[in-house]
């Protein structure tokens, strides 16, 4: 099937009645320029990591906010918090810092 | 036998002072690791113990770093360390002409003149030895008095004494700094009492208790004055190791370690300790942390190390630093400031054993190159620098690889800013592995981020250079011209080519070789504030710092050059004058070379 240019969709639906969203409003309150991001993507646009990979900034900060832990561990891993992403913001978030403490998630018990 | 009760505070004071140092001491040097220790064996009979007891004379006692800030500064920290050195050492001496036992107790030297009356000697009489003494002793005094006069005014007019603002002390500090005000003034009371009822004195306790005696009854009020002076110094002594007096000892140790242990004691947590003790709060680094200038005083090394001497590391006090080093520049004790933040974010970020392993692929090389190239990732975002220094290569003639021509990984600085050491390393391995693959002898760098990083953690066995540097040996070599056209500008030295090294003088003098007349490059070195040191911190503070920084940068309206792309990237955005890089200057100045 693959040959004829299609193949299956993975369901990506997310049941955001079943996420644990109490974190993510504790971060929130404590990264108070998160709240400014728009979502534009510049940040994955310059990203280090992502010309190496799949590590998509902007994809991280959109599956934190929407809960998916075991997903954020994956991938905030692959941050090599070199700033580039802080540089080009047009919101002027510090996206290096989201990312890091995103990556100290991995310590701290996870709903 | 010469013993009184009031002599006891002082002396069970001096006894507790000398055991917990001792065990303080102790703790520190059995924490060293096994190799420094062997270090340690090895230089103690050796020209290191004459460096550090000289270091130890200059700085603990003459303070010239202080001096050298500001000469009341100096005076008045002089004043307390040499005054009362040389008070106990000639003390001790004196007291040898009045007693027949070889070993005194130690309080016996210290209360002397409530012991022996001696009022055959004048007050002014310096021929004989112990008039001498007499004389040398109660001028002393006055010198010690004078700083503590000084000390006092100091809390009130900081800006006479160089500095804008000065330190806020904590309940032991402020219980520990009032004894210390108290000794010196109940010493002179009570000798001077003293002398006045039995004779006796210098020229100062002498004639003072004279004058008093006329109207005060110093019979009864001796006694109770030389258990003041006791009690006081009893307190102070009993105060100090939880106090900042502590810096008196802990420098001593700090300045031995140092040049005992050699470059790998700085990285170990019993120097940490030792150094955060070594803080003697004297509120220099206040007026240098932009942070602290820009409204967050918090953030300054001295209110970091109070935190720390509590055993508490408070994240918006650890991460909020840029780890510019202009503290560190200035500090007069000489703290390693930047590894101390550094070692605290480990504590904070770096317990975290999860490491993304990075993925690299190197290119295909035909040759082996003279250069290995490394843009870095900032300059990816200044297409321009990146422009200049492959065109500046050609016209030079330099075989060079690029590295990281396809985008790369970081070179684990930003990583090893934020504590995340075990990263970082990960980083380090395959960017060293690509480096020496290269085969090539020099590496040169845009970013002094990376140039940091490459010097001081990658372990290379080739040369690194910053790129202002290769240019400059390219330019005195004869294989680049460059005209001197450049008109006048500011020169902004970045926090991270280290403005005391000679990378940075190296890049002021490639900046005088591009304009006619060195004198009109006016030089900053503030921190742009976009460094990756700071984690974290108020988004008005960070854009205040950089507010600050590009004032004092782009001074007279002239145009910026640095030799960051950070540096550069930031100022563009605070300032209307043009920000360049100086490979973009020296790339313009060689094609008007080339046309000419």
């Amino acid at each position: 099937m693959k040959s004829f240019g299609f193949q299956k969709i993975v369901d990506r639906q997310i049941d955001l009645d079943k996420a644990d969203l109490s974190l993510v409003q504790a971060l929130a309150r404590e990264l108070t320029g998160w709240q400014r991001c728009i979502g534009c993507g510049s940040c994955s646009a310059t990203c280090t990591a992502a010309g190496m990979g799949s590590f998509n900034p902007r994809k991280v900060q959109m599956l934190v906010r929407m809960g998916q832990w075991d997903q954020v561990a994956q991938e905030a891993v692959h941050c090599q918090l070199c700033g580039k992403c802080r540089l080009v913001c047009p919101r002027d978030v510090d996206t290096r810092q989201l990312m890091l403490e995103f990556k100290k998630l991995q310590t701290i018990s996870r709903p | 036998m010469t013993f009184d009760p009031f002599v006891l505070p002082f002396s069970i004071g001096l006894l507790y002072l000398m055991v917990v140092v001792a065990e303080r001491f102790r703790h520190w040097f059995v924490g060293l690791p096994p190799k420094v220790k062997r270090t340690i064996g090895k230089r103690v009979i050796s020209s290191h113990t004459l460096a550090a007891i000289w270091e130890i004379i200059r700085e603990g006692l003459f303070h010239r770093n202080l001096w050298r800030r500001n000469p009341l500064l100096g005076y008045m920290h002089m004043s307390f360390a040499l005054g009362w050195f040389l008070l106990i050492v000639l003390g001790n001496i004196e007291s040898r002409f009045y007693s027949q036992l070889h070993v005194n107790p130690p309080y016996y030297p210290i209360f002397l003149k409530f012991f022996v009356h001696d009022s055959h000697v004048l007050p002014f009489e310096l021929s004989t030895i112990p008039g001498f003494f007499r004389f040398t002793m109660d001028f002393l005094l006055l010198y010690v008095l004078s700083g503590l006069m000084l000390a006092w005014i100091k809390r009130t007019r900081s800006r006479w004494f160089g500095m804008i603002s000065t330190t806020r002390h904590n309940a032991a500090d402020r219980v520990a700094l009032t004894a210390l005000w108290l000794i010196f003034p109940l010493r002179l009371l009570a000798e001077s009492f003293t002398a006045g009822c039995f004779g006796g004195g210098g020229f100062l306790t002498n004639t003072l208790g004279a004058a008093l005696a006329s109207f005060l009854p110093e019979e009864h009020l001796y006694y109770p004055l030389w258990w003041a002076y006791s009690f006081a110094l009893g307190v102070f002594f009993m105060l100090l190791p939880y106090s900042r007096y502590m810096h008196i000892l802990a420098e001593m140790g700090c300045i031995m370690l140092k040049h005992w242990g050699g470059s790998e004691v700085l990285t170990t947590q019993s120097y940490y300790e030792c150094s955060m003790q070594a803080c003697s709060r004297c509120g220099v680094c206040l007026d240098q942390c932009q942070v602290a200038l820009a409204g967050n005083p918090g953030v300054s090394p001295v209110s970091f190390i109070r935190e720390l001497r509590a055993g508490r590391i408070p994240k918006e006090i650890a991460e909020g630093c840029l780890m510019c080093r202009r503290c560190q520049d200035v500090c007069p004790v000489g703290i390693g400031l930047i590894n101390l933040r550094q070692w605290a974010r480990e504590q904070l970020n770096g317990r975290i054993p999860v490491v993304a392993a990075p993925r690299y692929s190197p290119v295909e090389m035909k040759a082996i190159p003279d250069v290995v190239w490394f843009a870095g990732c900032m300059s990816h975002l200044s297409p321009g620098l990146i422009r200049s220094v492959q065109l500046l290569f050609k016209q030079a003639g330099v075989k060079y690889y690029w590295l990281d021509a396809d985008g790369s990984i970081c070179c684990g600085r930003p990583a090893q800013l934020t504590g995340r050491t075990a990263e970082a390393e990960a980083l380090i391995e395959v960017n060293r592995q690509a480096i020496l693959d290269s085969g090539a002898k020099l590496l040169v760098t845009n970013c002094p981020i990376c140039y940091r990083v490459f010097c001081d953690h990658y372990d290379l066995p080739i040369e690194v250079m910053h790129h202002s540097s290769y240019f400059l040996r390219l330019i005195d070599q004869g294989q680049l011209q460059v005209s001197r056209g450049l008109k006048a500008f500011n020169l902004h030295i970045p926090c991270e080519l280290d403005r005391t090294s000679v990378d940075a003088d190296r890049m002021k003098l490639l900046a005088s070789q591009l304009v006619e007349n060195s004198e009109v490059i006016s030089q900053s070195e503030w921190c742009c504030g976009g460094s990756l040191g700071r984690l974290s911190g108020q988004d008005e503070v960070t854009r205040k710092i950089s507010t600050d920084a590009a004032f004092n940068t782009a001074q007279s309206n002239l145009p910026v050059v640095t030799g960051c792309p950070l540096c550069k990237k930031t100022l563009q955005r605070y300032t209307k004058v043009p920000v360049s890089d100086i490979a973009e200057q020296i790339y313009l100045l060689s094609a008007a070379e080339k046309v000419n």
